[in-house]
């Protein structure tokens, strides 16, 4: 075919790829440009405007004349792309219309969506779906009041109050937990409002977490409010709650969090932080600037927390503050 | 032009409804075979689409209205590529291949308008709540699509006696032909503030899978307070 030398004018180069990649969208052959020499009426302009171009266009062999410079050249980007409903008769869209190759029915389509079997006693299900066995390890299991999605077996959900002390602390300082008990045999999934997990496993050692960021932990952990002293903090201190002992705690963020290690400068917003390794010192520092804090124009981030421990130690903040 | 942004192009189509991520649905459409879609999830489409409100019967207008299960759907026809979306919410893809599924009608995100559906009422509720849960139940040869907040887990019931317990609230779909039964852990101390949160699940039994979403909206579901 000796026609096929691309013209002068770029009438007949290949089809270029689209600035998206896309090269024949749809599952479509590839199909000349428009501008294409010879088609046999007005090349039709490029766009969605064109129902019905009453020919195909035409092929690279056709014998033609050398494109002149009336025709109109195809604008750059999107206007190399065949039109949708160019052709009458042509399927545009090739839709397999078939059952997909990895199986049909609904058990094939939701195979990915399985639960994982383990005999542990917590198991991440997704990132923001866990699952506790209570036969393993026998114990109950304290969880935030209404983040049961899903229980298999016989399970018991009974109301876990802090005891009057409890109230008096949680009311005053803010790190008050709704809690649940759930005894018995059976596997439990706790979630709450698609916020990712992160089991911790204790083994004697302790944990800071803001009470609202807690989920579920086992019961042989032992909590209690700590009081993080500093200037500066609306309110006058900051509390969090601490976990020690041995056991899991299942601590949730808004957001894929970070892990911080604790290094000499490790700073963090007070209301985004989560979670701190409990040997790490926590110190306020503040800002001090000789204009009061509130004024337009203030950058909001003047009082924040510095940690301060030995090399092992984390902290986590979540993107999202309270 | 703009590289990052390329990545996200979407792929060659391979089925009539994909995944474009996780949260984004991807329909190719072709005259004769249209979809009913939920009102508003349309987030772009390209081709020639045209979209009109189902025209419902009015005795499906009675039946939405008096069981709230009413999702209101639009009929999309055409030829080309829809994008659906709803609020960012996952997107599960099936192909129905002759079986069947019962959805919450707020889950539910679109189906292939040749299959049969209709709102049922859950056999085995009626006795707890005031009218019983009403759901959507599809079956047939076609494509059905479900949003879940955050990635679904899917429990298989095991058959036999044991019972999978759910919080209505967290339920997304489940298989037909599962035995349904409400179960209250009610007890008199949650009327003292005292409630574990719980206060009222749905028991399942049977051949068949639970499809259980991470969160617990509670937009227009079942809900006894506890």
């Amino acid at each position: 075919m000796s026609y096929n030398q691309p013209g002068p004018y770029g009438g007949q180069q290949p089809q270029q790829p689209g600035p998206y990649g896309q090269q024949g969208p749809y599952g479509q052959p590839p199909q000349p440009p428009y501008g294409q020499p010879g088609a046999p009426s007005a090349p039709p302009p490029p766009g969605y405007g064109q129902p019905q171009a009453p020919t195909p266009p035409a092929g690279y062999g056709q014998p033609t004349p050398p494109p002149g410079y009336g025709q109109p050249t195809p604008p750059p980007g999107y206007g190399q792309q065949p039109a949708f409903g160019q052709v009458p008769g042509q399927q545009s869209y090739g839709v397999p219309q078939g059952a997909p190759q990895a199986g049909a029915g609904v058990a094939a389509a939701l195979q990915q969506f399985k639960e994982t079997p383990t005999g542990q006693r917590w198991t991440q299900q997704t990132r923001k779906l866990i699952r506790v066995d209570l036969g393993v390890g026998g114990q109950p299991v304290l969880a935030r009041q209404g983040s049961m999605v899903l229980y298999q077996g016989k399970v018991d959900f009974s109301y876990k109050g802090a005891g009057f002390a409890g109230r008096i602390v949680g009311n005053a300082t803010g790190q008050e937990m709704q809690l649940m008990r759930c005894t018995g045999q059976g596997q439990v999934f706790l979630a709450e409002d698609s916020t990712m997990l992160h089991p911790i496993e204790l083994q004697g050692d302790g944990i800071c977490v803001s009470a609202e960021n807690v989920l579920a932990f086992d019961e042989s952990l032992q909590y209690e409010v700590r009081r993080i002293e500093g200037h500066g903090i609306p309110g006058g201190a900051l509390f969090t709650m601490q976990f020690t002992g041995t056991g899991t705690i299942v601590v949730k963020t808004h957001g894929t969090p970070v892990v911080l290690p604790v290094t000499p400068t490790t700073f963090a917003d007070c209301n985004a932080v989560v979670a701190w390794s409990a040997a790490a010192q926590v110190v306020v520092s503040s800002q001090v600037r000789m204009r009061r804090n509130a004024y337009p124009g203030d950058t909001g981030e003047s009082v924040n927390l510095q940690f301060r421990a030995a090399p092992g130690n984390f902290i986590v903040v979540q993107p999202y503050e309270v | 032009m703009n590289q990052p942004l390329a990545g996200y192009a979407p792929a060659p189509v391979t089925a009539r409804m994909e995944n474009h991520g996780n949260h984004m649905l991807k329909v190719a459409l072709q005259t004769g075979s249209d979809l009913l879609a939920r009102v508003g999830s349309m987030v772009a489409y390209e081709g020639f689409i045209q979209y009109e409100p189902n025209p419902p019967a009015v005795r499906q207008i009675a039946r939405d209205w008096m069981t709230g299960e009413g999702a209101p759907l639009m009929k999309c026809s055409g030829d080309g590529l829809l994008y659906l979306a709803d609020y960012g919410a996952n997107v599960v893809v099936i192909n129905l291949n002759g079986d069947g599924i019962s959805v919450n009608a707020t889950n539910l995100l679109a189906f292939d308008a040749h299959l049969t559906w209709g709102v049922e009422r859950v056999k085995g509720l009626a006795k707890f709540a005031g009218q019983g849960l009403w759901n959507t139940k599809i079956s047939g040869q076609g494509w059905v699509a479900l949003t879940s907040r955050g990635k679904p887990i899917v429990v298989d019931c095991g058959g036999g006696e044991n019972e999978t317990y759910v919080d209505p609230d967290a339920l997304v779909a489940w298989s037909p032909n599962l035995k349904v039964k409400g179960k209250r852990s009610f007890k008199a101390q949650s009327l003292l503030g005292r409630g574990s949160g719980e206060a009222y699940q749905m028991a399942f039994s049977g051949e068949g899978i639970v499809v259980v979403q991470p969160s617990e909206d509670s937009t227009d579901r079942l809900r006894v307070r506890g």
